[in-house]
């Protein structure tokens, strides 16, 4: 008879190190966007604040696409205008109707 | 709002983008620091913004790399508004001119506060500071504010404390008076206790010295109360520095007199109001009015100088007079009335004259005529009375256990 093997529990993956500081960061409530280079959102039915876009993709009355590291924002709505724009940071104006990330 | 008002100052242009690729357009701009405002898409291929006068400089050379087109159609902000004055000289030139003045004016001192002084000592104060060098017109970097309140100190021995504090163009002088210097006797100075005041003695304790009155005496201003020359029964006679506690009865009398026919004014809500301007000492009126404008009025002056921070008043005021019409009429005062006016006034008289006296008994009588009222206050008093005078030499003869 075949000796049976002991079940094992599953290796847990092992934390990179740009994980652990953004738990960190998350922990201080510092916001973990800036490390893992990821663009975040404030958002209200009025307006959204977008940070830590590389750039505007689409933008129409109706839809605003922006650009971010592995991930794309899409803010839908009505009467959307682009209140202020700056190297990193996008302010939106309007009736937002949803917002959402797309992973590429 | 802050924002606003940077943005106005520095400038900025609203531009029309024209292009297939505008978001590049956008992004490139982004990324190349220039920031923009206000974005709305008009069509496909049209957006405005609104950018800094800097950026829109900087932002024409991606223009041919987006193949996109960018045309002006709003100026806004203080660059182009001063392009616009720039040849108006006389507007330059004048408003240079006032901030010169502004400016100036603010250099002087133009008010000096003097409120803070004792009443009686104001007018002394303003003078001795006047000739100190302090007066409304002087560059406040000339005037020392030490230097003025030694000399105001040096120069008067009524003040116990002085300060003058300069702040921009008001001047403020806090001075107080110097309480009169009561006349000290030395301890080992003979002298005798005399009486400064008329009455009846109720009580006399003497400390040091000879009595020379007993209690139920009458005494009038003068009399000695206890003398400092003492004879001993063996004809020793040595001189000592009396001391005594002497309490009297007075009697005072206070009359006054008060008009019983007055003239009321009833308020006919009737008024007018005139402006002036005093620039300096010069008055320019603002207002083309009679000089009496109703039969009988009042002038109530309302003075509000122009200030530009707490401390900077400028020597302009805007003056405000309003003429209120009444319309007299004679009145008759009560007997009541007068009786507890008269009263009032007496007995406020007597505690101010005789702060130390106990009342004990008052009598109050008014005689009420036309067109006056007369009255009358007759107060019993506890005072105490005595003063050291030089010893005179007058004494009792004592016997040999110091009794008379």
């Amino acid at each position: 008879m075949s000796k049976k093997q002991k079940w094992k529990p599953p290796r847990p993956r092992e934390e990179g190190l740009k994980e652990c500081l953004a738990r960190a960061a998350d922990q201080f409530g510092v916001g973990a966007g800036a490390i893992m280079d990821m663009p975040e959102v404030q958002c209200t039915p009025r307006g959204a604040l977008l940070e830590g876009c590389h750039g505007v993709l689409e933008y129409t009355e109706q839809r605003i696409r922006a650009a971010g590291k592995d991930v794309t924002v899409q803010v839908c709505g009505m009467d959307l205008e682009l209140e202020s724009m700056s190297d990193g940071e996008m302010n939106i104006r309007g009736k937002i109707a949803s917002v959402e990330f797309i992973r590429s | 709002m802050i924002l606003g008002i940077i943005n106005y100052i520095r400038g900025s242009v609203r531009i029309e983008i024209q292009g297939a690729a505008i978001e590049r357009f956008l992004n490139l701009c982004a990324q190349n620091q220039i920031d923009f405002w206000d974005v709305r898409r008009l069509a496909p291929d049209l957006a405005q913004a609104t950018v800094r006068i800097q950026g829109f400089r900087q932002l024409r050379r991606f223009t041919r790399r987006t193949m996109c087109s960018v045309r002006i159609v709003g100026k806004k902000g203080a660059p182009f508004q001063a392009r616009r004055l720039r040849p108006r000289w006389a507007l330059w030139g004048g408003g240079a001119l006032c901030a010169l003045l502004l400016w100036t004016a603010c250099q002087m001192v133009w008010t000096i506060d003097a409120s803070r002084c004792d009443q009686s000592l104001q007018a002394e104060a303003l003078e001795l500071a006047s000739q100190a060098g302090l007066r409304p017109g002087v560059p406040a970097r000339r005037v020392d504010g030490e230097r003025v309140r030694d000399y105001i100190m040096t120069h008067s021995d009524k003040f116990s404390f002085v300060a003058v504090n300069v702040r921009g163009s008001w001047a403020q002088i806090i001075a107080q008076g110097r309480a009169p210097t009561p006349e000290m006797t030395p301890v080992d100075q003979p002298c005798d206790v005399t009486a400064d005041k008329t009455g009846v003695i109720v009580s006399i304790q003497v400390k040091a010295g000879v009595a020379m009155k007993r209690v139920g005496e009458t005494v009038v201003e003068g009399d000695i109360l206890a003398a400092g020359t003492i004879v001993s029964a063996q004809g020793e006679v040595y001189q000592v520095h009396a001391m005594a506690d002497v309490e009297l009865r007075t009697w005072r009398t206070l009359r006054s007199v008060m008009p019983t026919r007055l003239t009321a004014k009833i308020p006919t809500g009737r008024q007018k109001t005139r402006w002036a301007l005093v620039v300096g000492g010069r008055r320019f009126p603002l207002s083309l009015i009679e000089k009496e404008p109703f039969q009988w009025y009042d002038t109530f002056i309302e003075k509000k100088p122009l200030r530009l921070t707490e401390h900077t008043v400028l020597p302009i005021a805007l003056v405000r007079q309003r003429y209120v019409e009444y319309q007299p009429r004679p009145f008759t005062v009560s007997p009541e009335v007068c009786a507890q006016t008269l009263e009032r006034r007496q007995r406020e008289a007597l505690a101010q004259r005789l702060p130390e006296a106990q009342v004990a008994k008052a009598d109050f009588s008014c005689q009420y005529g036309q067109p006056f009222a007369q009255a009358a206050l007759t107060v019993e008093c506890r005072e105490k009375t005595g003063v050291l005078t030089e010893v005179s030499g007058v004494t009792r003869q004592t016997t040999e256990d110091g009794n008379d």
